[in-house]
């Protein structure tokens, strides 16, 4: 299951998506929302996405993925529009025959997603808001 | 003439105003090209120019690609997902 989301993620569906008797082990991994970020608190986070783009490149993360480890099936279910405090903005559920597949291609999974999957957050703080991630300052990417 | 379809998101958009803009360019340009028009047309996007990364069709892609009529160019600031 490769989703963007509008609505609050359910990891229990997430987890099924990925059972599988073939499997040994499954890793998952749930973002949530900090409610501090450096000094300021954290009121709620927006995330906006490029569709189709969006589920284009975590289809492609899912292939590398599959090509580098023994997995059986792989899950990336990533929230879009306001996301709370303490919820679920991203899912990933990994089933591999072995356990050490499983951690390290969740591990990639989740890595990679946050480096090149066109989606971005927004902080609302209670003293103001900004977007998150590299500002000005840092190299290009490409 | 080409007609090539605009996406910008995050600050960039707040900067172009919509998320999605058209511009006509000369046949064969690049999105290089691109770039220096949006960039004239919005001043404010100069800050954010080395930042960002392009993508057409869906597609990273990078400055010597050449455009086709009615493609989609998306500039992706630096991403924040997870």
């Amino acid at each position: 299951m490769i989703a963007i989301a509008p609505h609050p993620i359910d990891v229990a569906l997430i987890l099924d998506s990925v059972k599988a008797d073939s499997a040994g082990g499954i890793d998952i991994f749930i973002g949530t929302t900090r409610a501090r970020s450096g000094n300021r608190t954290v009121v709620s986070l927006e995330y906006e996405a490029y569709e189709p783009m969006a589920s284009r490149v975590m289809t492609d993360i899912s292939e590398v993925a599959r090509r580098r480890w023994d997995i059986v099936h792989i899950s990336m279910v990533h929230r879009t529009g306001k996301v709370g405090i303490g919820e679920a903005s991203v899912v990933i559920a990994v089933s591999a025959v072995h356990r050490k597949e499983a951690f390290e291609a969740c591990r990639f999974v989740i890595d990679t997603l946050k480096k090149d999957v066109p989606i971005w957050k927004k902080e609302i703080f209670t003293d103001g808001q900004e977007w998150a991630g590299p500002q000005a300052n840092t190299p290009a990417l490409s | 003439m080409i007609t090539v379809r605009i996406r910008t998101f995050a600050m960039l958009r707040e900067i172009t105003g919509s998320g999605a803009l058209e511009m006509s360019l000369p046949d064969e340009s690049t999105v290089d090209a691109l770039v220096e028009k949006l960039v004239s047309a919005y001043p404010a996007l100069e800050r954010w120019r080395a930042h960002v990364r392009c993508a057409v069709n869906n597609e990273y892609t990078n400055g010597s690609h050449v455009l086709r009529n009615n493609d989609e160019a998306a500039f992706i600031p630096p991403v924040s997902g997870g």
